[in-house]
């Protein structure tokens, strides 16, 4: 029998590492400026999230801007059907993570990179990958909408128009299935044949999401695509995320550690281009393993 | 408001209610092993603490994880630290039942004489309503339910006290019985405890619903 509970139970982790309240003074004060002096470290990966199935797998990823490096020996796995939530403060690298993964840094001319990226068993960074085909395997959404200046239907349809479908049932039944899938379908079902540029930003990015979902991508990566939008678009796009989390794989940038914590799974934390933690989101924010973590996801600093 | 977090709330609520409803048999289990003197009544109440437990531990991380991961504020707050008291009080509920039945075994183990005195009727009587009562408070955020049971609960103490009184009286005219009325007090003086945790879940109702931290008076009984 249990007499006197504690009110607040420890969560459930595998911890090898002692907690935070734990470390000694030194190491603690210690760890960051390590990073900063370009020492290696080893990123802190719970069992939990090496159980889980990967879509995506982040191997050995180093990337350089000319001589300055951004990405400092990624490895990650991003588990599949999860929404998996990179934070850190800005200049972390976490944007250049999620666009290495559809080799959107390909465009600038003096990236480089070493170490690999695995979608679903294919390199995606050999020279011989097709980017085009590539990127058709995932679907990305920005910071701010991008629809295209063509109506709502053919905006949704565009990834399967540039497959060449003509099909007119098939490209009304991906329209409405996406737009169902982005839950925007009841807004927009009377006016397909309007531009997309005539909806609000928050209807717009939802459109954006849809278009994102048309070609059923196996991973979907968002950047911080809640960050120009009020607070109940905002709620409605993570809203959208919960629901398209398990058909969908969902990797995701945001600057907001309370959107992290509403929407994902997993939880990442970089810091100056390394992979500092990854675990599930409720140990990140109720119990991480590193002083660091705590300390970034409290607040005390970033 | 996020429809995720909907959910999640509309979950712990689900999961409070099954606790308070379990909390509840649990009781009715142990007083009735009491009353019929029945060992496998009495064996399962000491038995089912442990899903009590289990249960409490499960809707104590599920809160735990909403704050951390929703930050709610307001009725939302509120319902959540609500959560929170009041499955500790169940658990503590939960644990007199158990002790009940333990007393009803020792009691059946040294082939005592065993009848429930008529005080110890009337304050389990008492008691049992005033736990139902405000499981019922809390179910429908009646602010007025809960402050009434904040009040019965002078009637428990009092009963309780009189035990007391019959204990002293019996071990003077009965010695031979000591070890029932032993058990009887010590049965009575649980059922007085469910009384005073029943009073903190209305406590923390009127909390939940008015926002205004109410404790009664220090006037727990002996």
């Amino acid at each position: 029998m249990q007499r006197e509970i504690e009110n607040i139970p420890q969560t459930r982790n595998s911890v090898n590492e002692t907690s935070p309240a734990q470390q000694p003074a030194e190491e603690r004060q210690n760890r960051l400026e390590m990073i900063a002096q370009g020492h290696e470290f080893d990123s802190v990966i719970h069992d939990s999230v090496k159980r889980e199935e990967c879509v995506l797998e982040i191997k050995n990823f180093n990337l350089w801007y000319g001589e300055k490096q951004a990405l400092f020996n990624v490895n990650m796995p991003v588990p599949k059907g999860q929404v998996t939530a990179l934070v850190g403060p800005s200049g972390c690298g976490k944007s250049t993570l999620l666009r290495c993964v559809n080799r959107m840094n390909d465009l600038i001319d003096t990236v480089r990179i070493q170490g690999d990226i695995v979608l679903n068993g294919d390199s995606i960074c050999d020279a011989g990958v097709d980017v085009i085909e590539l990127r058709k395997r995932m679907g990305m959404v920005f910071q701010k909408p991008n629809p295209f200046p063509m109506s709502i239907f053919e905006n949704v349809v565009y990834p399967l128009r540039i497959d060449g479908e003509r099909n007119r049932g098939v490209l009304e039944g991906v329209c409405e299935h996406s737009l169902k899938g982005a839950a925007i379908w009841d807004e927009v079902k009377d006016r397909l044949h309007e531009s997309g540029l005539s909806l609000s930003g928050g209807q717009q990015q939802r459109l954006c999401i849809a278009r994102a979902i048309a070609s059923e991508p196996e991973v979907l990566l968002l950047d911080e695509p809640c960050s120009a939008l009020d607070p109940i678009a905002t709620s409605k796009i993570e809203d959208l995320i919960r629901e398209l989390r398990g058909e969908y794989s969902i990797l995701i940038v945001t600057h907001n550690m309370q959107q992290a914590s509403r929407i994902s799974d997993y939880t990442a934390f970089m810091y100056l281009g390394r992979l500092v933690e990854f675990g599930p989101t409720v140990d990140i924010f109720t119990n991480p393993k590193l002083t660091e973590t705590n300390a970034y996801v409290t607040g005390r600093f970033g | 408001m996020s429809v995720h977090f909907e959910k999640q709330i509309d979950q712990l609520r689900r999961q409070l209610l099954t606790l308070g409803s379990m909390v509840e048999d649990h009781v009715m289990l142990a007083i009735r092993a009491a009353e019929e003197q029945n060992r496998d009544l009495a064996q399962e109440a000491v038995d089912r603490d442990d899903d009590v437990d289990a249960m409490q531990m499960e809707i104590a991380e599920e809160s735990l994880h909403l704050v951390a991961l929703f930050q709610p504020v307001a009725s939302d707050l509120r319902f959540v630290i609500t959560v929170q008291t009041v499955i500790n009080e169940l658990e503590r509920i939960g644990d007199q039942a158990h002790d009940i039945g333990q007393g009803v075994l020792r009691l059946l183990d040294s082939g005592a004489h065993f009848d429930l005195p008529p005080l110890l009727q009337r304050s389990k009587e008492a008691s049992v309503e005033m736990l139902r009562q405000s499981l019922d408070a809390l179910l429908d955020r009646d602010a007025s339910k809960a402050r009434a049971i904040i009040a019965a609960d002078d009637k428990v103490d009092e009963l309780h006290r009189s035990m007391y009184d019959w204990f002293k009286n019996g071990a003077r005219q009965r010695p031979d019985d000591l070890d029932w009325m032993m058990e009887m007090l010590t049965i009575s003086r649980h059922v007085e405890r469910i009384a005073d945790h029943a009073t903190n879940i209305a406590e923390t109702v009127v909390y939940l619903v008015e926002g205004e931290m109410v404790r009664r008076g220090g006037d727990r009984a002996p």
